[in-house]
């Protein structure tokens, strides 16, 4: 991929993708293809499905650029084709048998962020613990009700803006700072026990 | 009173922790906080929470992505190439124009055309007319009683 494309901005490789130009598309693809996975993926916690709705989103994406008025917008525009396909992937789940993270653990005998962790070589005992906590956190948020999630995955971890993720999730900004509030609550009320540990130990 | 400003607290800790506030706001917090334990466990708390988030650690992408991303759209092009829209802008204008013009061709034509009167009524108009015109002076509703006295007979 030329350089230049990489320093490129969202609204010229976007004209550039609406008059053909498909390396410009492959460059909105090398920009964005990391952060939307890891929104799809911790919204819906499963690899394959996280991968194939991210690639899913950049199809879509590709198809219907000539719907996408304001080339400068085009980020939270797929972020919110993404954020349709995650809905529409939670309806069809509903139809078919879930298997609990818990369950996972027990059976498989590894807890994969643990694992992760483990394999980046972390051995000291103040990241171990963060590292159960990140697990737990994990847990509690794919416990999270979707509107919840979705709000304080794309706020706190994405880092949009209030704005961004009300354009995106097709809500007020006033919805999102609620959301996002009772999500923020919910997450350190199911962690306080945990981290008041970490307070007491400090 | 300081259960309101406890609440207020809270409040201005979540915006502090989304860069949402201003010196005035951040004086009058961490003045709070140094005075309430609770309410500083509290931002702590949602500090270290908000830290975690960031932190999570994400699954590898798989190195052939974008491949992937390429060859799916290129599949998905030759599907919809010669597909003709079930609705092209021909057919919808068809569509719109030809009730319009259906519309208008009924109105007009029913507009101009005489009502199909009844034998009886035509030969009432008849008689009726005739007797107006032999007696220019009697009102039209003694016209229509002698008619129809006279019909009677």
């Amino acid at each position: 991929m030329e350089k230049d494309f990489l320093e490129e901005k969202d609204e010229i490789l976007v004209q550039r993708s609406k008059n053909g130009d498909k390396e410009a598309f492959d460059a909105l693809v090398q920009r964005y293809r990391l952060p939307l996975f890891r929104f799809v993926y911790h919204c819906i916690h499963k690899q394959e499905d996280a991968e194939d709705i991210t690639q899913e989103s950049f199809v879509k994406a590709y198809l219907s650029l000539s719907q996408l008025k304001n080339n400068s917008l085009f980020k939270t525009w797929l972020f919110r084709i993404a954020l349709n396909l995650i809905r529409d992937n939670k309806r069809n789940e509903k139809k078919k048998p879930t298997i609990s993270l818990d369950s996972y653990i027990e059976e498989e005998g590894k807890d994969p962020v643990a694992e992760a962790e483990y394999e980046d070589g972390y051995e000291e005992e103040a990241e171990s613990e963060d590292n159960e906590l990140l697990a737990r956190l994990r847990m509690e948020i794919s416990a999270l009700p979707m509107e919840l999630r979705e709000v304080i995955i794309l706020r706190d971890l994405q880092g949009f803006s209030y704005e961004e993720v009300a354009k995106m999730v097709g809500c007020p900004v006033g919805t999102v700072k609620s959301r996002l509030f009772y999500a923020r609550q919910i997450l350190r009320e199911k962690l306080a026990p945990f981290l008041k540990d970490e307070e007491d130990e400090k | 009173m300081k259960k309101t400003n406890c609440k207020k607290a809270r409040i201005l800790c979540l915006e502090l922790l989304d860069d949402r506030l201003n010196e005035r706001g951040k004086k009058a917090l961490f003045s709070h906080l140094s005075a309430c334990p609770d309410c500083a466990s509290f931002y702590r708390q949602t500090k270290k929470v908000k830290q975690l988030m960031v932190a999570l650690p994400t699954p590898e992408l798989d190195p052939s992505f974008n491949s992937l991303v390429r060859s799916r759209i290129e599949r998905r092009e030759k599907e919809l190439p010669h597909r003709i829209p079930f609705f092209p802008l021909r057919r919808r204008l068809a569509f719109l124009i030809i009730p319009l013009v259906m519309l208008v061709f009924s109105f007009v034509f029913f507009l101009h055309k005489k009502p199909v009167e009844s034998e009886l009524l035509r030969l009432y108009r008849q008689q009726h007319y005739i007797y107006t015109l032999q007696n220019p002076l009697i009102s039209n509703d003694s016209a229509v009683k002698m008619l129809l006295i006279s019909g009677q007979e």
